[in-house]
């Protein structure tokens, strides 16, 4: 009965894990991103980690220009996307249980206030790139997510500032085997070498 | 033991094969009942523009033109028969209804799954604008389409739309899904959608392995936009071909108590001023989305913006053509129960692959034979009628003043719903005298080349003693193809009632050349 109750256990934790595993390596490249370009780096994650990942894209030849390294916080600590969009709209304006009665006018104001502000954030994202084309002279703006690097997560994106275009994206589920080092150099042969994967359904 | 072994073989394969007959002969019955019945509500045009008529009666008759072919999936009840029924049963006609209540009542009394109504309007800048209400009886819901086009091109809009609406839209019940127009590979696409960054990222390499470009919109940062943002990209007003729910209620406004701002709003001034920037601010927001998905397009050259919400409880999904601010494609419901942190999110992938099948719309090339709308913008192809005085076959003098009275009639209220021009008066005369009533094929030629008429409008009338009611019969004749295209009869008391009659031959005649325009 034990020997039973121990292999249905491994047999369940196999399961689990393998669950947990499910994400595949997904990538896909539109143009290849030679060394010596001009690149932004942005990295979510902590700061030893943005050192590593710098040190990778400066080793492969890469002109890097600092813009979230030239400082001791992350990147949630100083750009606070979601404290960015709260600070515009209070939802609570107007109380929906009141027995005094609704407002659906007032709601449609407030929603359509702060509808148009998602818009206008969107297309504000869109004129900081310019900004940062201008002021630092990069091409190409990287991001990567290495945050939960250690649980399995990371992906990489990269924009073509020019033509506002997504060039490259990846997602990639890290290795038993993976550090930081070996994960950032995996998306800098992607990026170099420009192959996409086989087309998977 | 034989016998009963088949006694228990019958008795279970009977039911079964009774199942299945029965089955197959409910097959048919079951399909008529899954008939979508659509009926036409009011069509109202709100302009002081008497050309901009043509929509009331000319949206109806094309969109039923259109979907004949469908007439077993899609039933479609014409405004004249809604209006009748609305009167039998003492409900109002002729008015947009917009209240839920008065909508449930419509449903009930039409027997419909759905009404349409619409107004037009003719903006400053001379672009006709549409709206068009869809109610679905079941479910209870409403939906908005607004569409502004140049007069030339906008009855061909309206009715693409309507065809589209109906017959995409509403024999999806399941899926809610239209797709109006291509999102064709090539193009650039940006996603706005409250999923997992990794989910994003698997939308865009489904993307990019269909040949689409993908816009660095959404994909700027680490977070994706949360459910309650997406939740207010629902509705879609930008100035185009747009989509939106129920309009607010702003009579609601001046009894209502706004908490944080509790004791500055009970001064009645203050009140009113804060009523005032609402609907202000709520009646031009389509001016603002427009500028700002435009703001979009000019700083990122994004073609196509997807809006895919993923709620908890229900999704869906929108497409805007950003070069156009037109609604490309509209999905109500998705399955609800995606993890927004799923990378492989269906639902996404799902949607991408929908975008991209070319849209089965309808042929609109025929769609506005004989319009006078574009007159509107300097052109003029209006069509010349010939109203004939009407022929007294009452055999009573004391009738003879509705014989020119009639004809007189008929063009007056012919004119409050269609642009025409009547043809010379004198000459009209002139073929009267000749002709009098002997109106016949072989008399076309020269009744054209008489009078310069395309349309001739000849009608005779009798007194029925019995019910002191006059007869009228009013015929409409294309002297071009040289054929009677339509007759209108009605039966009227001598009294004011008469007018209704007239009105009621005018909107027959007008409805029969539209009809003639639109089979040629």
């Amino acid at each position: 009965m034990k020997r039973i109750l121990v292999i249905l256990n491994i047999l369940f934790s196999v399961l689990i894990m393998s669950h947990c595993r499910s994400s595949q390596e997904r990538y896909f490249i539109r143009n290849v991103i030679a060394p010596n370009t001009a690149v932004a780096v942005i990295i979510e994650g902590e700061n030893d980690v943005k050192n590593t990942v710098l040190v990778e894209f400066l080793n492969a030849g890469y002109n890097v220009k600092a813009i979230n390294a030239s400082d001791f916080y992350r990147v949630e600590d100083i750009f606070e996307v979601k404290d960015l969009k709260k600070t515009q709209f209070v939802t609570n304006v107007l109380d929906k249980k009141s027995a005094e009665g609704t407002a659906a006018v007032a709601d449609k104001f407030f929603e359509n206030l702060y509808k148009l502000h998602l818009y206008n954030f969107e297309a504000a994202k869109a004129e900081i790139l310019t900004e940062i084309k201008k002021k630092y002279k990069v091409d190409y703006v990287i991001l990567l997510a290495m945050k939960e690097w250690d649980k399995g997560y990371c992906w990489a994106r990269a924009i073509h500032i020019d033509t506002f275009d997504l060039v490259y994206v990846h997602n990639y589920p890290a290795k038993r085997a993976d550090n930081v080092q070996s994960i950032v150099k995996h998306f800098i042969t992607v990026i170099q070498r420009g192959t996409n994967q086989p087309t998977q359904k | 033991m034989k016998n009963k072994f088949w006694e228990f073989y019958r008795s279970f394969t009977l039911l079964p094969t009774l199942t299945v007959f029965l089955f197959f002969c409910l097959l048919p019955a079951a399909k008529i009942y899954s008939i979508v019945t659509v009926a036409f509500g009011a069509i109202k045009n709100e302009s002081d523009r008497v050309r901009l008529n043509e929509f009331e009666l000319r949206l109806p008759v094309e969109v039923s033109r259109l979907l004949k072919d469908r007439e077993k999936e899609i039933k479609i009840i014409p405004p004249q028969e809604s209006i009748k029924i609305f009167e039998q049963k003492k409900l109002p006609n002729n008015i947009i209804y917009s209240k839920e209540e008065e909508l449930v009542q419509a449903c009930g009394a039409l027997k419909a799954n759905a009404i349409l109504t619409a107004t037009i309007n003719l903006r400053d800048d001379n672009q006709i604008q549409i709206k068009q209400w869809l109610y679905l009886c079941e479910g209870n819901r409403q939906f908005k389409f607004v569409y502004i086009e140049p007069p030339a091109t906008a009855l061909k809009s309206a009715v693409l739309g309507t065809v589209a609406v109906i017959g995409q839209y509403l024999p999806e019940k399941s899926g809610g899904r239209l797709l109006l127009s291509e999102v064709k590979p090539g193009s650039k696409v940006a996603i706005l959608s409250n999923t997992s960054p990794e989910a994003l990222n698997r939308a865009a390499i489904a993307l990019f392995e269909r040949g689409y470009k993908v816009s660095a919109i959404g994909y700027v940062d680490f977070l994706s936009p949360e459910e309650k943002e997406l939740n207010l990209f629902q509705e879609i007003s930008s100035q185009e071909l747009s989509y939106v729910g129920f309009e607010a209620d702003f009579s609601d406004l001046g009894s209502i108590t706004l908490h944080p701002l509790e004791n500055a709003t009970k001064k009645v001034t203050q009140q009113t001023a804060l009523y005032d920037l609402f609907v202000s601010y709520t009646r031009s927001f389509d001016t603002k989305e427009t500028a700002a998905l435009q703001r979009l397009r000019n700083l990122t050259q994004a073609d196509f913006l997807l809006i895919a919400h993923n709620g908890q409880t229900a999704s869906f999904a929108r497409v805007i053509d950003l070069r156009n601010g037109k609604l490309s494609y509209l999905r109500q419901q998705l399955p609800a129960s995606q993890k927004t942190d799923d990378p492989e999110n269906t639902n996404l992938l799902q949607l991408v692959a929908e975008i991209s099948i070319p849209p089965q719309l309808p042929d609109v090339s025929n769609v506005g034979g004989l319009s006078t709308l574009a007159k509107i913008a300097g052109g003029d192809d209006i069509a010349t009628v010939a109203i004939l005085d009407f022929f007294n076959r009452s055999g009573q003098k004391k009738f003879a003043w509705l014989t020119t009275s009639l004809s007189a009639a008929v063009s007056e209220s012919m004119l409050r719903v269609f642009e025409y021009r009547r043809a010379d008066l004198q000459k009209e005369k002139e073929a009267t005298a000749k002709f009098g009533a002997n109106i016949q094929t072989q008399t076309f030629l020269e009744l054209q080349k008489m009078t310069g008429a395309d349309f001739l409008i000849f009608g005779d009338y009798t007194f029925d003693p019995k019910t002191k009611e006059l007869l009228i019969e009013a015929k409409v004749y294309d002297l071009f193809s040289q054929k009677e295209i339509g007759t209108a009869t009605e039966r009227t008391p001598i009294d004011n009632r008469i007018f209704n009659a007239v009105d009621n031959i005018a909107n027959k005649i007008v409805q029969d050349i539209y009809k003639m325009a639109t089979t040629q």
